[in-house]
């Protein structure tokens, strides 16, 4: 009873406030190219009423009856002063902003709502024009790279794309690419990620008080959002990098009216082959998004992207004596999303997502032997993926200038394909075998949610509902997420937050916890395996200087989190014939916390921030070291960034980062015994140790230049410009010593055994060229 | 040079990793017992009959190491360490080393060994530390039969010829049961068995972490000598194994000798904890060898049902035939 009064009192009493205000409202676009601008904020001095952009560009601001001039400005973009019609109940009001080049000057007009005072927390967001200034490896720009250099935000290892935010798993991030979840972002080992730059309009990653149309996964969202096609003009651009070599083309279909972008990357040298190990390793991406302005009400968007990674490991077969191994792994995903975008009137906004989006992971072994005496062929097939279809309905709803309403609904049917083997062996002295193993499981996971956003200037509060119904054949699970972000704001530019949420997430990814390819696992709740629950408290103190031009954070949290899985030690899917939960630990809890300080210069030739993170992630199975607490495989105690962005002029910027973190935890033996002449390494317990600390200097250059033809840019990094041995795993080997036979001669003679550490990228410097015209 | 060529060999200069030994302050760890243990029952008495003879006697015995810091040399035998063995909760014996048979012999005639269901504990005292460990005798399954009718009729793999068998015995139903199947060749003369590699396609086998294929790990020519399984898709059923084990070396020529050949087939009940000490350490030698790059596994230890020690005391209960192959010639 309680609770549906509270969702009652939630989703009605706003209703009553609609007021008689005069309205402006519609979207804001890039003048050049009609790409409508996520985050540009529209403000009026007097009555000191502001409102920032949605994600599609679309705002709504409530004025009093003196307002009669309004300020809009935009990263990026020249701020611009629109004097107002003479306001009848409410108009519509497409605002167009200039491009400028360099960053936000100073100014000395204000909105009156600092950053500081938004009702969000843990929020990031990186520019892409300054993510594409950053340092990078390979010359890959690369958003994943910028926040993970941001705090409570780990790497998953040197020059990888995982991330892991606030100790959560990589499982545990909701990744959306246009509103639609993908499975896994890694290109190339995990070297960059699958967001293409030139295609992506704005990110932002949250990393707690998440909004109540936010779920299905523990730790963080990335909201990745991407461009829609320059309507006025034809436009290409690209890049080539010694990993891959990407265009991008974008232009209208209808002047002014509808527009495409196709952006497609590939890797045109086979790295792996060139150096001589036998890896065969190719991969490519395609985007592609149309955009249609059917009217001032509507618009529709249709996003298609492709990506897929495979890599070949030959061996064997040189001769027709010879038998021959193949090994085939390839992974992607495939994602097609529709969307429309409706105002009803200048108060209401809605949009309205259908999606389908596929990951898959096929590992194929070929094993065939031809000889005079024997004849073999062996072929084994995993494969594994999820598939979603589905629905999300999303109302906006301006009531006044105090009081904002969420609504919305979602609904997804999963497809699980958790472990489908094929296997088959023929031969000449081999019985022939057939068989194939088919685990395909449907779900149907169905989300409703509402949330409320109160302004009263000296607090502000979000409050909301999530409810989440997951069904798979006979099971249900009924969930409901409460939401609160509150914020309370003194002394004009502090502001002390606080957050709480919960999440529940119903599918659960396996992966080895080795350094190796990937292979993810995508895993539904089941009966044994129940959905994962996560309940995170944030507590925040904002302070904002020169009216934002600086902004210092302090931000706490602890997260406790459960029913969490993985691999019990030495398991694989590989050959599995049984059901995949019997090779997992279940029941696992989490337990993680952290301090998190952050100063950013937001404005400035030269920008940038600087970060200290104490955090502890801690992992706990009853049957896993003897149930003991241990910590999770990327607990970093301590981690520290810099970042600084240095605009030298409109056509020359430098940067530099630097970052310092303590050594990730890794399962060192501690213990050696012989069992009937094995050696066997023992360890007390998991993660026993840290290797050494990690840290690392880049720098880059760009230089851009005005051609007739177009623009180019030349991008110079330097990765570990102090050339830093940093450790990326550790193994034991015995040394060995030559020493004289007796009879002239020398053997090696097994030594002490000792301990290595591996290093992978060392000073590094890159090159890669772009080009726009 | 090409403009290419620069490419590659900056990239090469990036993926060129680089080792370097390091010194971390690894604390030492206080040696521990390890326990290399198996007991067994006496064999059944079978009449000689033909292709048949005499059951093999299974010695119980113990052997103990040492463990040490990674970083120092683990002992492979402690001779000076006493043992304590109960049966059934009574003190069977207090036993020492014996350096003519170069074990501690657990039971020194066949007619004190152990029958199913019996207890037994142990318990070693080495310089003031001690471990201990206790198992129950599983109860006996019998072999139905062994088909050795194609024995001769042999494929090479590599540079192995391999035979074939198949071995059929009733599951009991009401228990769960741990398996360990085995060929082994004569040990008449010294009282040892010597296990012959195996293999087999049983998915019920094959589909299991431990068993090493060229599917789950590199090392498919691994030195496997029995075959481990459980009854959990055949529970309380008849159940046939068909198995291949290497009955010699392929030398490339016309004509393959066969000597004479004695073969002893053994099917064990094993405890679980004997088959999760097997299989753990089984799994552990395959993923050692793990290329990185590939995907590294889990770490994990190898079981052990040893308190404050290591190692296993390993308990079985077990069936046996012996077939006797007369030498024989084939041309390929």
């Amino acid at each position: 009873m309680p609770r549906t009064l509270f969702i009652s009192i939630v989703i009605c009493l706003p209703l009553s406030l609609f007021g008689q205000q005069k309205i402006i409202s519609g979207y804001l676009y890039d003048k050049s190219s009609n790409e409508s601008i996520i985050e540009g904020v529209i403000f009026s001095i007097p009555s000191k009423n502001g409102v920032t952009t949605n994600e599609y560009g679309y705002y709504s601001l409530r004025l009093d009856s003196l307002d009669s001039i309004i300020i809009v400005r935009a990263y990026g973009y020249s701020d611009t002063m629109i004097s107002l019609p003479k306001l009848k109940r409410g108009i519509s009001l497409n605002i167009y902003l200039k491009p400028k080049i360099t960053s936000f000057e100073e100014i000395d007009i204000y909105s009156g709502k600092m950053k500081v005072r938004e009702d969000e927390m843990g929020v990031m967001s990186i520019p892409m024009k300054d993510v594409k200034r950053m340092p990078n490896l390979f010359g890959e720009v690369d958003i994943i790279k910028s926040y993970q250099m941001t705090p409570g935000v780990q790497s998953g290892g040197e020059g990888s794309s995982d991330y892991y935010v606030r100790g959560g798993g990589a499982e545990q991030n909701l990744m959306l690419l246009d509103d639609v979840p993908l499975y896994n972002i890694s290109h190339f080992g995990g070297f960059f990620s699958v967001f293409n730059s030139d295609i992506i309009k704005n990110t932002k990653l949250i990393k707690s008080g998440f909004p109540s149309q936010y779920g299905g996964r523990l730790s963080s969202v990335l909201d990745v959002r991407s461009k829609e096609g320059n309507s006025k003009e034809l436009i290409a651009q690209g890049a080539v990098g010694l990993l891959s070599t990407r265009l991008a083309v974008e232009g209208p279909i209808v002047k002014n009216k509808a527009s495409f972008i196709v952006s497609g990357r590939i890797n045109p040298i086979p790295v792996f082959r060139l150096i001589g190990n036998g890896l065969n390793y190719h991969f490519n991406d395609l985007n592609a998004k149309v955009n249609w302005d059917v009217s001032d009400n509507d618009k529709l968007f249709l996003s298609f992207y492709r990506g897929r990674d495979k890599v070949k490991d030959k061996s064997g077969g040189e001769t027709d004596n010879t038998p021959s191994l193949k090994n085939t792994l390839s992974w992607g995903n495939t994602m097609v999303a529709f969307r429309w975008n409706h105002k009803f009137g200048s108060r209401v906004f809605s949009n309205m997502t259908l999606y389908n989006t596929n990951y898959s992971y096929i590992e194929e072994f070929e094993f065939k032997e031809d000889t005079d005496t024997s004849k073999r062929n062996i072929y084994n097939e995993l494969f594994t993926g999820v598939r979603d279809v589905g629905f999300k309905y999303h109302l906006s709803l301006f009531l006044n200038s105090k009081i904002d309403l969420n609504l919305g609904v979602n609904s997804v049917f999963h497809r699980f394909t958790p472990n489908d083997i094929y296997y088959e062996q023929t031969g000449s002295d081999i019985e022939n075998i057939s068989r194939s193993n088919n685990t395909k499981m449907d779900a149907l996971e169905n989300i409703a949610y509402s949330e409320i956003n109160i302004d009263l200037g000296w607090l502000s509060v979000k409050g909301g509902v999530r409810y989440s119904n997951y069904i798979l054949d006979s099971l249900t699970y009924n969930n409901f997420e409460p939401r609160l972000v509150s914020s309370f704001n003194f002394f004009e530019s502090w502001s002390l937050k606080y957050s709480y949420t919960v999440m529940n997430q119903y599918i659960h990814l396996l992966a080895y916890s080795g350094t190796g390819l990937p292979s993810d696992y995508w895993m539904p709740t089941n009966s044994e395996v129940p959905p994962s629950k996560g309940l995170q408290h944030s507590i925040g103190l904002y302070k904002s200087l020169n009216k934002d031009k600086y902004i210092l954070s302090l931000e706490g949290y602890l997260k406790n989190t459960n029913n969490i899985i993985q691999f019990k030690p030495g398991e694989t899917l590989i050959g599995q014939v049984g059901s995949w939960d019997e090779t997992v630990e279940k029941n696992g809890k989490n337990r993680s916390y952290g301090l998190e300080f952050m100063a950013q210069k937001k404005r400035g030739d030269l920008h940038g921030w600087i970060s200290a993170t104490y955090s502890r992630s801690l992992l706990q199975f009853d049957n896993l070291n003897e149930g003991r607490v241990f910590p999770f495989k990327y607990d970093r105690p301590l981690s520290i960034n810099v970042v600084a962005i240095y605009d030298l002029n409109d056509n020359v910027n430098f940067s530099l980062t630097w970052q310092y973190g303590s050594g990730y935890p890794i399962t060192l033996a501690d213990e050696i015994y012989i069992h009937n002449g094995d050696y066997i390494f023992h360890y007390d317990d998991i993660n026993n140790t840290r290797m050494r600390d990690y840290h690392r200097l880049d720098v880059s250059f760009n230089h851009t230049k005005e051609k007739k033809w177009g623009e180019r840019t030349w991008t110079i990094s330097i990765f570990n410009l102090y050339n830093r041995k940093n450790p990326y795993y550790y193994y034991y080997e015995h040394e060995y010593e030559n020493v004289s036979d007796g009879k002239g001669g020398a053997e090696a003679v097994k030594g002490d055994l000792k301990l290595y550490q591996r290093s992978l990228f060392n000073f590094f410097p890159s090159f890669s060229y772009s080009f726009k015209f | 040079m090409k403009e290419s060529n620069y490419f590659i060999i900056l990239l090469y200069l990036a993926l060129l990793s680089c080792s370097k030994e390091i010194e971390i302050d690894l604390e030492k760890v206080e040696p521990r017992l390890v326990v290399r243990s198996e007991i067994t029952n006496k064999p059944d008495t079978v009449a000689p009959g033909p292709g048949t003879i005499f059951p093999q006697y299974i010695p119980a015995k113990l052997e103990l190491g040492l463990s040490s810091s990674v970083t120092d040399d683990p002992t492979e035998n402690i001779v000076d360490a006493k043992v304590v063995l109960k049966k059934n909760n009574f003190v069977y014996d207090t036993i020492y080393y014996n350096s003519t048979k170069e074990y501690y012999e657990l039971f020194e005639t066949p007619d004190d060994l152990p029958e199913p269901g019996d207890d037994l504990s142990l318990e070693v005292i080495y310089n003031n530390e001690k471990v201990s460990s206790s198992a129950k005798m599983p109860s006996k399954v019998d072999i139905i039969s062994i088909d050795t009718s194609i024995y001769y009729s042999h494929y090479i793999e590599g540079t192995g010829m391999f035979s074939e068998g198949t071995l059929t015995f009733q599951d009991p139903g009401s228990e769960e049961n741990y398996y360990e199947l085995m060929v082994c060749s004569s040990g008449l003369y010294n009282g040892e068995l010597n296990p012959l590699r195996i293999k087999t396609d049983e998915t019920f086998i094959t589909g299991e972490k431990h068993y090493p294929s060229e599917i789950n790990t590199n090392q498919y020519v691994f030195d496997q000598k029995s075959l481990l399984f459980t009854d959990k898709t055949f529970n309380g059923e008849k159940k046939s194994v068909r198995f291949y084990f290497i009955i010699g070396g392929y030398k490339h020529s016309n004509t393959i000798d066969f000597g004479h050949k004695t073969r002893i087939y053994l099917l064990r009940n094993v405890t679980k904890e004997y088959y999760m000490f097997k299989t753990s350490k089984r799994t552990y030698l395959l993923n050692s060898g793990e290329n990185f790059l590939m995907g590294a596994s889990e770490p994990q230890n190898v079981y052990t049902n040893i308190k404050d020690g290591l190692g296993s005391f390993g308990v079985y209960t077990h069936d046996q035939e012996i077939y006797f192959f007369p030498k024989r010639t084939i041309q390929l």
